[in-house]
């Protein structure tokens, strides 16, 4: 089993986490919310494009329960995820927990493109730690940097939390159709943004990608 | 805020560890598994046309969009990460400084 390389890429992993984990802790405090409150979305939310869009939820205004709900969905792979990982995993009690915790995009990916008997665990744990300890630190670091580095919008940072967004969603952009449905539930939500409460227009955008998309035909 | 906070991380929680406690069976299910891939990109699509276009209360149309163009550009060149934020932010940040753009 190729335990060093696997150690390797998981380290590679967790550097790369690291870039996106400074901007989600910048972004954290200029939205309103203080080191500790972006810390703990890092070490108990643990999955980057749900803090992201409660974040951004917040930061745009929306209430509350707009912010929980659309973090939910977002991280509603996870849940996905999940069920693929116990049957790979196979674990009881505590680990259980433990491994649910480290679920994400990378540990999961890591875990799956290790066919080699035995890999597949030793990767989404060698993984899921290294990410969970590059990405907590990144988030620290970010939000201590933007308490002294001062205006956020100077810095170009409300154009990067942009950036971010379309960088997560661009890869699951495969086909042509799921292009025009993005572009689709852009319009919708800008349209919404004229009549509903902050937030709610991000769900009807998510709403109405998956009416329609089980509204189609194969 | 705080409530906010932990009532989130609680429920995003939930859904990674109720995955470990449910058989696959439910999740083979065809509806189940078109919304599990469509609903995020319905919402980081709303999510990003409300960033891009909007304010607190109005419509707007600033730097951000010069941010947002050359990301896409740099993704569609396969760009790692890093770059794409990090030059996305520093286009913004220098057309501000210059007064090219709000």
């Amino acid at each position: 089993m190729p335990r060093n390389r696997i150690i390797t890429d998981a380290i590679g992993i967790g550097v790369g986490v690291a870039s996106y984990g400074v901007s989600f802790g910048a972004l954290g405090v200029s939205s309103g919310l203080d080191v500790m409150q972006t810390m703990t979305l890092s070490l108990f939310m643990f999955t980057g494009a749900s803090q992201f869009a409660l974040v951004g939820v917040i930061a745009a205004g929306g209430s509350s329960f707009a912010a929980i709900i659309t973090a939910f969905f977002v991280g509603i792979r996870n849940f996905a995820y999940a069920v693929s990982m116990n049957d790979l995993l196979r674990v009881t009690g505590l680990k259980k927990i433990l491994a649910g915790h480290l679920t994400i995009d990378e540990s999961t990916a890591m875990a799956l493109s290790h066919k080699e008997k035995g890999a597949g665990p030793f990767a989404f744990w060698t993984t899921g730690i290294s990410v969970f300890v590059f990405w907590n630190l990144a988030t620290l670091l970010g939000a201590l940097a933007i308490n002294i580095a001062g205006d956020p919008q100077a810095l170009g940072l409300d154009a990067a939390v942009v950036a971010g967004f379309l960088a997560l969603l661009w890869p699951q952009l495969k086909t042509w159709r799921l292009r025009f449905l993005a572009v689709a539930s852009a319009l919708v939500a800008l349209f919404a943004f004229g009549f509903t409460p902050a937030g709610t227009p991000i769900l009807i955008a998510g709403i109405f990608a998956a009416v329609v998309t089980l509204g189609m035909r194969e | 805020m705080w409530a906010t906070i932990l009532i989130a991380s609680l429920s995003t929680f939930m859904l990674k560890i109720l995955g470990y406690f449910l058989p696959e069976s439910l999740l083979s299910h065809q509806v189940a598994k078109k919304v599990i891939a469509v609903l995020p990109i319905g919402l980081l699509s709303g999510l990003i046309a409300l960033q891009l276009f909007t304010t607190k209360d109005a419509f707007i149309l600033d730097g951000r969009i010069v941010g947002a163009l050359s990301a896409l550009g740099l993704l569609m060149m396969r760009a790692p990460f890093i770059l794409v934020i990090t030059i996305s932010a520093l286009i913004t940040a220098i057309g501000r400084a210059r007064g090219y753009w709000a």
